[in-house]
C-alpha cells in the first residue's frame, strides 16, 4: 500500500489545459496566468490528469526516461510543489486510480520537470468593478 | 420587478421613440441599428465609422440595435431593480438570465447594453459618447455581437488577417505589440486585401473569417515606418496617449474584403534584419499567440478558450519574421498562399 501523498489536476471552468505534441499548455483564466510545461513535464501532467498516482508517475519516468544519476523521487517532488503553489492540482485522499502504463518506448534524455509561467494575460483580466451609484437615478457614477 | 418586465419595459419605451435607420451585414447576419432621435452626429459617427463597410440595404434584420445616448436623446429607462455588486467584475449585470438576456454596464465609457434573444432587439445606451475614451470607437457593438454570435457557431478573435482578391487569406495574430497591424498595413502596396487588424468574427465549421471593423491602428512612433497614413489618422489630438486610428473605409474602400477562407495563421515577429521569412511554428505557439490575448480581451470562459484553440489547431501555423523591407511581407505572404493552391 503506497504511503506516498495523492495528487490530482484541479478541475474549474477557469482552469483549462490543452495537449500538444511536445507540449501542454495550462491557463488560469481568473489569475490571468498560463503556464508551459514541456519534456519530463508533460509526461508528469498527463499522467496526474490520468489519475496516476506517485508512484506509477516514477515508474513512468523510469520506463520513459534515462534516469541514472537522477534522484527522481526529488525532481518529482520539487515538481510538484510548484503545481501546488500555482494551485494546478490538489491533494486528495483516494488514487484516482484509471493510469495504466503505456507499453515501453525508446528511452529519452531526461530534464528536470518544470514550470514556466507567463502573465502577459494579466493586464487584460484586470477587474473593473462597479463602486458608487448615483442614489436618485440608480446607475454608476464616475469614480 | 425582474429582468423580463425590465427588458419588456425598456423596449416598449423604445417603440414610441422615433430613429433613424442604418443596416449593415454583421458576418451574414443582417443588423439595424437604429439611432434614438433626436440623436448628434457625434453619436452616428462614433457607432457607425468603424462599421461603415458594412453597410448593406435596407432588409428585414436579424437584430435590432437601438442606440441612445443621455446627453442628447429624450429616452429615460426605468430605474435599475438589480443590486450592482452582483456583478462578475467586467460589467456583466448577473441578475439577468444570461439564457435570455445579455446585460452589461462597461464603467469606461458608462455605456448600459441589453439583449433580448427572444425578440433580437437590443439597446446600447450611453452616457455621453464625447466623454470616451477614443479607442472605444474603433470596436463598437463588440461585447453585444459577440454575445449574440456565439450561440450561432461564430468565435471572435484577437487577430487580423489579409488575403487575395480570390478569396483566400491568412491570420495574423500575436499580442499586442507582435506586429499585427505593421504586418496588415504594410501589405497596402500589393495585392493583398484588407479584412482587419485587431479583431475579426470566424465560423470554425467553414473556417471562414469575417471583417468587423475597418481601423487600422498603429502607435505613434510606429507611423515613421508608413509616413504616407500619418496626415490619415482620424484622432491626431489623443495620438500622444492613445494608438493612432487610420479608417481603411475613409481612404482605401478598395482594399477592404469582408470575408476570406482562412488557409493559414502567421505569427508576426519583428527581426530588425532587412529581410522577411516565414518559419514553421508548432500549434503550442499558434495557441499562445491567439488564445490568451483573445480570451482576456473578451473576459471570457474556458469553454471559450476551447473552442478558439479547436479552431486554429488545424491551421498551418508559421512565424512571420518580419524584416525592415515591409515589400518583403506581402511577397512572403503572396507566395505562401499561391503555393497552397
Amino acid at each position: 500500500m503506497s504511503s506516498l501523498p495523492v495528487y490530482s489536476v484541479r478541475h474549474s471552468s477557469a482552469l483549462i489545459s490543452e495537449y500538444f505534441d511536445d507540449e501542454v499548455l495550462v491557463a488560469n483564466l481568473l489569475e490571468g496566468l498560463y503556464y508551459s510545461l514541456r519534456f519530463t513535464a508533460t509526461d508528469v501532467w498527463k499522467a496526474l490528469d490520468s489519475g496516476a498516482t506517485m508512484h506509477q508517475i516514477e515508474s513512468l519516468i523510469h520506463q520513459q526516461y534515462y534516469t541514472e544519476g537522477v534522484d527522481v523521487p526529488a525532481s518529482l517532488n520539487n515538481f510538484i510543489q510548484q503545481l501546488q503553489t500555482h494551485q494546478l492540482i490538489v491533494e486528495t485522499a483516494t488514487a484516482p486510480g484509471a493510469f495504466i502504463l503505456p507499453p515501453a518506448t525508446p528511452k529519452k534524455p531526461f530534464v528536470e520537470p518544470d514550470l514556466t509561467v507567463h502573465d502577459d494575460m494579466q493586464d487584460l483580466l484586470a477587474l473593473d468593478p462597479i463602486h458608487d451609484v448615483d442614489g436618485e437615478e440608480g446607475w454608476p457614477v464616475r469614480k | 420587478m425582474t429582468d423580463q418586465t425590465y427588458c419588456a419595459r425598456v423596449f416598449d419605451a423604445l417603440a414610441g421613440q422615433l430613429y433613424e435607420s442604418y443596416w449593415f451585414l454583421v458576418t451574414e447576419k443582417v443588423v439595424e441599428v437604429r439611432f434614438v432621435m433626436p440623436c448628434t452626429t457625434a453619436v452616428t459617427a462614433f457607432y457607425s465609422k468603424a462599421i461603415q463597410h458594412l453597410a448593406c440595404l435596407p432588409q428585414p434584420a436579424d437584430l435590432i440595435i437601438w442606440v441612445a445616448e443621455k446627453a442628447s436623446s429624450d429616452l429615460t429607462l426605468p430605474r435599475p431593480f438589480w443590486d450592482w455588486t452582483n456583478s462578475n467584475g467586467y460589467g456583466r449585470i448577473l441578475a439577468f438570465d444570461e439564457v435570455l438576456y445579455y446585460a452589461n454596464y462597461d464603467i469606461t465609457s458608462h455605456t448600459f447594453t441589453l439583449l433580448d434573444r427572444a425578440s433580437n432587439q437590443a439597446l446600447v445606451w450611453t452616457r455621453n459618447v464625447t466623454e470616451q475614451p477614443e479607442w472605444t470607437r474603433s470596436f463598437p457593438f463588440r461585447s453585444l455581437w459577440f454575445d449574440w454570435l456565439r450561440p450561432q457557431g461564430f468565435l471572435f478573435i484577437h487577430a487580423g488577417a489579409v488575403g487575395l482578391p480570390d478569396g483566400r487569406g491568412v491570420l495574423l495574430t500575436g499580442r499586442g505589440g507582435s506586429g499585427k497591424s505593421t504586418s496588415t498595413l504594410a501589405c497596402l502596396d500589393s495585392s493583398l486585401l484588407y479584412a482587419g487588424d485587431d479583431f475579426l468574427a470566424v465560423h470554425p465549421a467553414t473556417q471562414r473569417v469575417y471583417s468587423l471593423y475597418n481601423v487600422a491602428k498603429l502607435e505613434a512612433g510606429q507611423f515613421a515606418r508608413f509616413p504616407q497614413l500619418q496626415p490619415l489618422v482620424y484622432n491626431k489630438a489623443t495620438m500622444l496617449t492613445e494608438k493612432g486610428q487610420v479608417f481603411m473605409a475613409d481612404h482605401f474602400p478598395e482594399k477592404i474584403i469582408n470575408t476570406l477562407h482562412i488557409e493559414a495563421m502567421l505569427l508576426p515577429r519583428f527581426t530588425g534584419q532587412p529581410d522577411t521569412t516565414l518559419r514553421v511554428a508548432t500549434t503550442a505557439d499558434g495557441w499562445r499567440a491567439l488564445v490568451p490575448s483573445t480570451v482576456g480581451l473578451l473576459h471570457s470562459t474556458g469553454d471559450y478558450a476551447h473552442a478558439v484553440a479547436d479552431f486554429a489547431r488545424p491551421l498551418p501555423t508559421f512565424w512571420l519574421e518580419t524584416g525592415t523591407d515591409l515589400a518583403q511581407i506581402p511577397a512572403r505572404i503572396i507566395n505562401l498562399l499561391q503555393a497552397s493552391l
